[in-house]
């Protein structure tokens, strides 16, 4: 049958490898827009209704690459690559709050996609590449009507990913946002996240040997990952036209240095309604948004500053130097504040942001 | 043997209208209710031959419980059951008929604790069966002929409906696994057979398809958000098709629909 009448108003939801070679899981969506802070609740949303669970389809990847042809997507205005812990749930939660913009926040799918070349290695990239397109393509259907703008936020170990992106789409603005390593790494050390804990989501991202892990302290472990991924970001905005964005210039970017990248008007009216998104805790509505760096640096312990130091801060340097050749002199990297006296726990809203 | 196939025939054969004429012999109050009440529909039921302490009555097996199992009173009134359970040359845990009425249905579910690499394997002797009992492990449909003697790895996804207008009755024995039995499974076999009419799973399948093709039939589909409401839904505009499936199926494929969304997740 024609697939206009057979996706309409479907979604991929999850590409995995079976036997047979990589197949879809489709859901339909309808207008069902993307309102949740990560794909996976939106989905999860979607999977309350009984039609979601019982008549799903499954289809080899050729007919998303179909589909892709039959109905192309929203083109991504930007892509959204970070190192975790550094404001980015909050900057797609701002642009999820503008009617035009719709953002597909860490689709697992995509990270499917991307790394199925660590489970297939004779998968040309070139092939691999139109499924990421696809997949994007699929992401991005036009569901209500007055989307206009499509941006991807991916995992925060995607960076090093970033060629075979870049290879999908050359020209699409990508930012690489990072706070100070050490305050991610604390977070990080807190509450792991899956690439945090090795052989989790497979291969690790730092290129470290399965064995070696085990041995290693969980400080170490943490400041390599980190460093591999803020390498990666440091190397792909000198050379891929990327544009490194700090934590600390949030959430004023948006509307003043990002605004062409992410197509974002800078009214009066849209600006409120992006600071007004900007109010809640991006992933804890109960928590506002607040800046607890200096709380995060007095709780690290020694062992984990010295990791990041050693692994990390040479790149995190070099990324800061790179801002600041580019950017607004207002939103210049300060001197780095004397530590302050005193120890204060931190609290669930500091570690989520 | 670390993981053994999830069903597979085993070299060993019974006389199963022996076994029966056994069986029938046993009085009506014999019987007692599968305990697992909220996932059959009240046509399971069974006797224990061997259980933990002895009872007749103690269909539910502790997965705890290490020592073999007592004889039951009723197994002394069954010598060809007795005989037959010589032939199993392994530590028993507990052995029980199960019977499935007509019209049975056992939902999808999962029995964790008979994991083959943690030592435990159930085996199903069939007795009496017809050609519409329909036996799902992992989606795949398992068809025992009586006299047989199959092993199932029913700490996989699995489900029973007896479609037909006669009982199933199985002899069912939870065995510890050692050398014998992991002989046995590799010396099993997986016959080929042919149902005689499609199976309610594939009429399903085949209405899923009839759905994705017919956007209007979707559509009234998602009108209802309430599941049960929704399986009732599905079984009429099912038959509406021309496809015969039942409730069970539908539940199923709600559960495993759930379950391929989640598994992702899951190491």
């Amino acid at each position: 049958m024609d697939p206009v009448s057979r996706f309409d108003g479907w979604i991929p939801i999850r590409v995995y490898a079976a036997a047979s070679g990589y197949r879809v899981d489709w859901c339909y969506f309808g207008t069902r827009r993307l309102t949740e802070p990560f794909f996976r609740d939106s989905v999860q949303n979607a999977l309350q209704e009984p039609f979601n669970v019982a008549f799903r389809q499954d289809t080899a990847i050729d007919a998303l690459l179909e589909w892709a042809q039959v109905r192309p997507g929203i083109e991504p205005t930007a892509f959204i690559f970070h190192t975790s812990r550094c404001g980015s749930t909050l900057l797609s939660r701002m642009l999820m709050a503008l009617e035009s913009h719709v953002v597909a926040s860490e689709p697992p799918l995509l990270d499917a996609v991307l790394r199925a070349h660590l489970s297939t290695p004779a998968l040309p990239a070139d092939v691999q590449a139109a499924w990421v397109r696809a997949t994007i393509s699929g992401l991005a259907q036009r569901r209500v009507g007055n989307e206009s703008r499509f941006v991807v936020k991916l995992d925060g170990w995607s960076i090093v990913d970033l060629p075979l992106m870049r290879r999908a789409y050359p020209d699409v603005p990508w930012i690489f946002l990072y706070r100070d390593p050490l305050e991610v790494a604390m977070s990080q050390f807190k509450m792991p996240g899956a690439y945090m804990v090795p052989g989790v989501i497979g291969p690790s991202v730092a290129r470290i040997s399965t064995d070696e892990p085990i041995v290693m302290p969980r400080e170490e472990f943490i400041a390599r990952v980190l460093g591999r991924i803020f390498e990666a970001g440091l190397e792909g905005c000198r050379s891929a036209g990327g544009r490194p964005v700090h934590y600390r210039e949030l959430p004023e970017a948006l509307w003043a240095t990002l605004a062409g990248d992410f197509g974002v008007a800078t009214d009066a009216a849209t600006i409120a309604t992006l600071r007004d998104a900007a109010r809640p805790d991006a992933k804890n509505p109960y928590f506002e948004f607040v800046r607890d760096s200096e709380q995060k640096q007095r709780a690290s312990s020694e062992v984990l500053r010295r990791a990041v130091d050693r692994w990390v801060a040479p790149a995190y340097a070099s990324l800061e130097a790179l801002r600041d050749t580019r950017a607004d002199p207002r939103t210049k990297s300060p001197a780095p504040a004397p530590a302050a006296a005193g120890f204060s726990p931190v609290t669930t809203a500091s570690v989520r942001s | 043997m670390k993981i053994p196939p999830r069903f597979v025939r085993l070299p060993l054969a019974f006389d199963a209208a022996a076994l029966l004429a056994e069986v029938s012999e046993l009085p009506d109050e014999a019987w007692a209710a599968h305990f697992n009440a909220h996932y059959h529909n009240g046509g399971w039921s069974g006797v224990a031959l061997r259980a933990g302490d002895g009872d007749s009555s103690r269909l539910f097996i502790d997965p705890n419980a290490r020592d073999e199992a007592q004889d039951t009173p009723l197994l002394a009134r069954c010598p060809s059951l007795m005989q037959a359970l010589e032939s199993f040359r392994c530590p028993m845990r507990a052995v029980r008929l199960l019977r499935l009425a007509p019209g049975g249905n056992i939902d999808l579910h999962q029995d964790p604790d008979l994991r083959f690499d943690a030592g435990q394997a159930r085996l199903h002797i069939a007795l009496a069966t017809n050609p519409d009992v329909e036996f799902y492990v992992d989606g795949e449909r398992v068809m025992m002929e009586p006299g047989e003697c199959w092993y199932l790895d029913l700490s996989r996804p699995h489900r029973v409906a007896n479609r037909g207008s006669s009982a199933r009755i199985h002899l069912v024995v939870d065995a510890v696994v050692n050398d014998w039995l992991i002989a046995q499974i590799a010396a099993g076999d997986l016959p080929r057979r042919e149902a005689s009419r499609p199976s309610s799973a594939s009429e399903f399948e085949r209405f899923r398809q009839i759905v994705f093709a017919q956007p209007a039939l979707a559509e009234r589909l998602r009108a209802t958000s309430d599941a049960d409401a929704f399986v009732s839904l599905s079984v009429e505009l099912g038959q509406g098709s021309g496809c015969e499936f039942t409730p069970a199926d539908v539940k199923a494929e709600m559960a495993q629909g759930r379950h391929r969304w989640i598994a992702q997740w899951i190491l």
